[in-house]
């Protein structure tokens, strides 16, 4: 993917501008769009929602408002991969707390250590999934029975994989300019 | 209003009727003596009903409902006083205060607060509240005239509406969600426009507070009175508020006229008090060297001058008024000097040299920076007297007049070429100037009187559309100052 000084690829205007008219009225299209560019670069700038009203004309205040109400929408630059354990009454029943807590402890330890472990995790309600608890999600991947120790080795496995392209991209603003392509997280 | 139309219904058994389509709060305030607590209901904005304050019970309908967003029915029976009422009213009262400071002893809005009225109402008294208060952000500059304190708060969602409903400048935003909600503006904007002291107003809790105002007086010492602004000719109906003892003018705030400016007033509105106040005032008359003279001396003084004119053959009379004044001190001193001199000055019309008289910002404020335009349009008409308009005072100067009599702006801001204007009366050969200002624009003309204000006298000013508007006295800021008929029956 060619790189611009611009943070919107063009397939990514293009895309914002179909979601535009896609409703009756352009402040209906706010939630795909926020999607839309997190998909894109992992996370949502102050910057980013100005540039919606500068060059797209929605209302950066209707933006913000509907970007600080999910938490499912990030506004700071995330780790390549998150994993998300569901800790609703289901996979609470069944331990998602003992996974969690293992999952943070690791990450702890890989923080002390100075080891490079590009992965966050939090927890989150019900994933509709609660017969197979704890579920777990890592980015869009969906994840049944993690235990503590299943959480460990799946963050081993992901993070032996290439970087997922949002967080590459994520990394090619951050260091300016899309020259470099090296993970922000690496210092 | 057609029979079928409209809507019977009962409000603790008393009867009303209302247009269909209109909500039970409408007709709670048609009937006017039952008060159904609110917040986010606001009479000049749109229902948003998030506050859930308003609750009523209805006869046939099993849970409580918001009065300010349920529509009547014909044979509506409504509740406002059930036990079951009165208690939702308790518990929303305690919701909204869950995450409040209730740091009312410091908050500026203490005294005329919705909350706090409310609570001495209907309130619960005792907290249950183990939780510890979501804090956020206090004291934050989001304008020139505004102080936002998120914590004080209660989402009533007033502001933002205001911003896009009324200005259209879509300034504000809730941010956030449930306990961490705030209102806010985007990051490092701010609120600009020519109406932002509204949100003051509309605010129904301390969250937005006046730069102007706050810290500078407690509300319990004001004492409020009823006019109109001279800041334009859209001639908004104002309050003024003083303070009882001192005579000090401390804020202006709108006063509601569906005809002339609804629920609002402009920020340019809202200095209009600092003119009125006797630090900025001229307090007796003044003699060519500025020295003070007593009023009989300035009478007599007056007198002279005037006489030294009289008669057919003798140098001409200019009378220069300003827009700002009431019909009847333009009729007064006209026909003053008519009787005195035994003929018609000549009239001139003074305004500003740079005015946009015509402009309109589409909500309020007009280029037409007086109050009186028509007003004087009127009067001169009814005089029978053909007057010359002109913008500055080079062509009063071209006038060869002997003696220039000129009723000055009361609001000098509206005209900021008044040192250019002055310059040109400097020269003439003698000049009355009447004005209220202690500023020394006018020294050195022959003689300088003292005029009272807008707030000071009764008279009649008709706004841009030709609405005739009636202005009612305060007691005089120094009770020594004279009004101009006062003046000139001692002349
Ligand atoms: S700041 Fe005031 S007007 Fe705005 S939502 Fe909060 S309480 Fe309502
Ligand atoms: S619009 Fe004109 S009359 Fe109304 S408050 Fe503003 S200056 Fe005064
Ligand atoms: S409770 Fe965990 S997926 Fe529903
Ligand atoms: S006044 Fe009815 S919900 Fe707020």
């Amino acid at each position: 993917m060619s790189t611009t000084t611009h943070p919107f690829s063009d397939e990514l205007k293009a895309r914002i501008k179909s979601f535009l008219t896609r409703y009756e009225t352009k402040r209906s299209s706010i939630l795909p769009i926020l999607h839309a560019i997190q998909d894109e670069k992992d996370w949502i700038s102050e910057d980013d929602v100005a540039l919606l009203e500068s060059e797209f004309d929605l209302s950066a205040v209707d933006v913000r408002e509907v970007l600080t109400f999910y938490s499912m929408y990030r506004t700071s630059p995330p780790e390549p991969w998150r994993l998300e354990i569901c800790n609703s009454i289901s996979c609470w029943l069944m331990g998602s707390k003992k996974t969690l807590e293992a999952a943070e402890r690791r990450i702890q330890e890989a923080k002390s250590r100075g080891e490079k472990l590009p992965f966050s995790c939090r927890e989150v309600e019900c994933l509709g999934l609660c017969g197979k608890g704890p579920v777990g999600f890592v980015n869009k991947e969906r994840h049944e029975n993690v235990t503590p120790e299943r959480a460990l080795q799946l963050m081993e496995e992901y993070s032996q994989k290439p970087l997922p392209a949002a967080a590459v991209r994520c990394a090619e603003l951050q260091t300016g300019e899309g020259s470099a392509s090296e993970n922000p997280h690496s210092n | 209003m057609s029979q079928e139309q409209s809507v019977q219904l009962t409000v603790d058994g008393r009867e009303v009727s209302v247009p269909a389509g209109s909500t039970i709060m409408e007709a709670v305030r048609k009937l006017g003596e039952i008060e159904v607590p609110h917040f986010c209901w606001h009479p000049g904005l749109s229902v948003a009903g998030v506050c859930r304050f308003c609750m009523v019970k209805i006869e046939g309908v099993p849970k409580l409902q918001i009065a300010c967003n349920t529509e009547v029915r014909e044979g509506m029976a409504v509740d406002t006083i059930a036990a079951d009422v009165k208690e939702a009213h308790k518990w929303a009262l305690e919701f909204h205060l869950i995450n409040h400071p209730l740091d009312c002893p410091i908050c500026d809005q203490a005294g005329e607060c919705e909350l706090q009225n409310y609570y001495m109402k209907v309130g619960k008294y005792t907290s249950q509240m183990d939780e510890d208060k979501v804090l956020k952000p206090k004291a934050l500059d989001v304008g020139d005239t505004l102080v936002l304190d998120t914590e004080r708060c209660i989402l009533c969602s007033r502001c933002v509406r205001f911003e896009d409903e009324i200005t259209k400048t879509s300034t504000l935003g809730i941010f956030n969600r449930g306990d961490r909600a705030v209102i806010g503006t985007f990051p490092d904007r701010r609120i600009q426009h020519n109406y932002s002291y509204n949100l003051a107003d509309i605010c129904p809790v301390g969250a937005f507070t006046a730069k102007d105002f706050r810290f500078q007086c407690r509300v319990w010492f004001l004492k409020e009175s009823e006019s109109i602004c001279p800041g334009c000719s859209t001639g908004c109906n104002v309050k003024v508020f003083q303070n009882g003892n001192s005579r000090e003018y401390f804020r202006l705030k709108p006063l509601e006229n569906p005809e002339v400016n609804g629920h609002w007033m402009c920020d340019y509105g809202r200095t209009q008090f600092e003119h009125l106040n006797v630090k900025d005032r001229l307090v007796s008359p003044l003699g060519a060297d500025n020295s003070a003279l007593s009023w009989s001396d300035a009478a007599a003084r007056f007198g002279e001058l005037v006489k030294s004119q009289a008669g057919a053959d003798n140098g001409k009379v200019a009378l220069v008024l300003t827009p700002q004044h009431t019909n009847e001190e333009f009729s007064a001193i006209f026909s003053h000097l008519k009787s005195q001199l035994g003929r018609e000055p000549e009239v001139f019309v003074w305004r500003e040299a740079t005015e946009e008289r015509d402009s309109f910002d589409g909500i309020l404020f007009r280029g037409d920076r007086n109050p009186n335009t028509r007003g004087l349009e009127d009067t001169l008409k009814e005089l029978g007297v053909s007057a010359k308009e002109c913008s500055g005072l080079k062509d009063v100067g071209l006038s060869q007049a002997q003696l220039a009599v000129v009723l000055g702006p009361e609001v000098e801001r509206a005209y900021p070429s008044l040192e250019t204007d002055l310059a040109v009366l400097r020269e003439m050969p003698a000049v009355v100037y009447f004005g209220n200002h202690r500023s020394q624009a006018a020294a050195g003309l022959s003689l300088r009187v003292p005029t009272l204000v807008f707030t000071e006298k009764e008279g009649t000013y008709v706004n841009h559309a030709g609405l005739k508007q009636t202005l009612k006295a305060n007691a005089r800021v120094m009770p020594s100052l004279k009004s101009l008929t006062e003046f000139l029956g001692g002349a």
